[in-house]
């Protein structure tokens, strides 16, 4: 048996471990991971004769220190890496807010506290196969956020269980009366859904088309008789009395529902629609001028591609007349197009200019340049002398090869690029390479900030491009609706079109939102084929 | 958002408060434009306890850290938090801005 210099040893692992973070990880408190041999070296209770159990480790069971090695091959992230894996492992097995299902039996996370495709077994035993996949689903989970989030409480994740199993519930009930009686397919003349139990048209239902009516609307429809239908409670109405309903064409006017207020209210009310009519009178002839620039603007948007194999649509939703957001789609050469999303920073005429000029400079800059890092250095060299220093523009830009799927891609201070597919592990990846925005700095400091990476797409993948419209929506209390609010709607509608995808978007901003659009919103929706 | 300005051996540091929306802007700037006619040249932004931040508002911070720096002076981020750090690292400008956690640390910074 080898003899040790064991004074050398201690003051070799005393001075590892204060100076290297890979010497001191420990799972659940109690398990110190070695960064030699990558496995559980030493259980302790108390921290202080932890380096004497390290010391016990590495003389006697440790093949990898025993063979000689004294540099690490473990790296502080690979287990960092493992301590997550057995720390997830042993709440897995010990926790009993890491065991619920719903009653499908489907699993759900405590982090995000969402329905997952893992199903548990009837007994409700915990087989070391699903381990690893709720292991993958946690370390993918944005509730998770790199082992920065908490576990909900059991209370907080069994109500999230109640909820789903009465929103299952009543969606396939949607569904069966959706598919057997003609008054819950009744439809007013702009496509909206007539309730047959509140006798409302619901103008955030779009039940225009069938792809909308039976694949999204019965969704919507559930979430509006759980939440705010009044007339849940009472019998549903005829197909006759829908469909009456649904062709009233002018709804009344406030006045006019309003027919029980007082007089003195209603002198109120006219006085102060005077007031307004004279303040919109004397604007009258600007507004007439934003609205024929916003007519302007609309007419330049891009026609979306229609190119075999992709599936493109875009959302555009000015905030005020003229919108400072741009997308343009470009053709780069025969195979490649250039896909390009903007945001200028503030909004209105002085934003929409800047707007049209930047992607006049874009489009130039982009024929014949197969790298977003060339494109965007060139641009930003031309748009940074007409720009003052408050004023920048945030960009996506990513040239698409049609025939191979690779997409090549940079951002100058615009949102992370998502891509989501149920066959890639994890489902959602964010494309995020560092860069600066267009027209804060003139060239160099632009130049060497500036990343571009390469992806592959693969057939079944889901890209959103987005501007900060979206995630700096703000919802009660100042939340913003956050990129965590764009991630739910793409788990639940990334699989279907794009145009679904980026419908719901919409509707969850929208009902997110709390008083008025403050930004500009384009929303770009990918889908690969 | 609220501005307060201490000054502590020559260095002048700016405590924000609450949200920056695009809207506080021009107070920003005209607040540090009447700094700059004082001959103040090195400023930190103590952002502790600012709330949030809209990516529109923070090219007026970037023209601001050019104009010190043509000076010869120096902008310093004091200890923003981390949905506020988040919103500087999407924007590409994490490491643009010295950002410091410390009082000490941001004073030696700005005085280098």
């Amino acid at each position: 048996m080898k003899s040790w210099n064991m004074p050398k040893i201690r003051e070799w692992v005393a001075g590892k471990m204060s100076q290297s973070a890979s010497w001191r990880v420990v799972a659940i408190g109690t398990q110190w991971l070695c960064p030699m041999c990558g496995q559980v070296g030493a259980i302790f209770k108390n921290e202080e004769r932890l380096p004497d159990l390290v010391i016990v480790h590495l003389t006697e069971k440790c093949k990898v220190f025993l063979s000689g090695q004294t540099a690490a091959p473990y790296t502080i992230e690979s287990l960092t890496a493992k301590k997550w894996y057995i720390e997830i492992k042993y709440h897995i097995s010990n926790d009993p807010v890491f065991q619920q299902h719903d009653r499908s039996r489907k699993w759900y996370c405590p982090y995000c506290t969402k329905q997952t495709e893992i199903t548990l077994a009837d007994d409700g035993k915990i087989p070391p196969l699903l381990v690893d996949e709720i292991h993958r689903h946690v370390t993918t989970c944005y509730g998770w956020d790199h082992g920065k989030g908490s576990p909900k409480s059991m209370e907080e994740v069994t109500k999230a269980i109640a909820g789903q199993d009465r929103m299952q519930a009543t969606v396939e009930h949607v569904k069966n009366q959706m598919q057997s009686n003609p008054a819950w397919r009744t439809k007013d003349h702009s496509g909206h859904w007539v309730c047959p139990h509140c006798r409302q048209v619901l103008r955030s239902i779009d039940v225009s088309s069938n792809i909308l009516m039976y694949q999204t609307a019965p969704f919507q429809i559930a979430e509006h008789i759980i939440e705010t239908c009044s007339g849940a409670r009472q019998a549903a109405a005829s197909t006759n009395e829908v469909e009456k309903i649904a062709r009233l064409e002018a709804p009344k006017t406030e006045v006019e529902a309003r027919s029980g207020i007082s007089d003195e209210l209603l002198e109120s009310l006219k006085s102060q629609i005077e007031s307004v009519r004279t303040q919109v009178g004397q604007d009258q002839d600007l507004m007439k001028n934003l609205e024929e620039a916003r007519k302007k603007q609309l007419m330049m948007l891009p026609d979306l591609p229609k190119i075999p194999g992709y599936d493109f649509q875009v959302i555009y939703k000015p905030c005020s007349h003229v919108a400072g957001d741009l997308y343009d789609f470009v053709k780069v050469s025969e195979h490649e197009l250039g896909i390009l999303q903007g945001d200028v920073s503030g909004h209105g005429v002085d934003a929409a200019l800047v707007m049209a000029l930047s992607r006049k400079v874009f489009q130039m800059q982009a024929k014949g340049r197969s790298s977003p890092w060339d494109t965007l250095v060139t641009s930003n060299m031309e748009i940074y002398p007409d720009l003052d220093r408050k004023t920048f523009i945030t960009t996506a830009y990513g040239v698409l090869n049609l025939q191979t799927k690779l997409l090549k891609f940079a951002r100058a201070g615009h949102n992370p690029l998502i891509i989501h597919n149920d066959k890639r592990d994890p489902q959602i990846l964010l494309l995020e390479p560092k860069g600066m925005a267009v027209g804060m700095d003139k060239g160099p400091r632009f130049a060497s900030g500036l990343e571009e990476v390469e992806q592959q797409l693969l057939p079944g993948d889901m890209m959103l491009w987005y501007t900060d419209g979206v995630i700096e929506t703000r919802g009660k209390g100042g939340a913003e609706f956050g990129i965590e609010g764009i991630i739910e709607v793409v788990n639940k509608y990334a699989r279907m079109e794009a145009k679904v995808l980026l419908h719901m978007l919409e509707l969850a901003r929208t009902e997110f939102q709390v008083g008025e659009q403050e930004d500009d919103v384009t929303l770009i929706g990918i889908g690969v084929l | 958002m609220d501005l307060a300005l201490r000054e502590k051996e020559h260095v002048y540091i700016v405590e924000v408060r609450g949200r920056i929306e695009v809207s506080d802007v021009d107070s920003f700037e005209a607040y540090m434009k009447a700094l700059r006619a004082r001959g103040v040249t090195r400023v930190i932004i103590e952002m502790s306890q600012v709330e949030s931040v809209v990516s529109g508002a923070l090219g007026a911070l970037m023209g601001l850290a050019d104009e010190l720096e043509a000076q010869g002076g120096r902008l310093v981020l004091l200890n923003p938090n981390v949905k506020v750090i988040a919103v500087f690292r999407r924007m590409g400008l994490d490491e643009v801005f010295r950002i410091c956690d410390v009082e000490d640390e941001a004073r030696r910074v700005v005085m280098s």
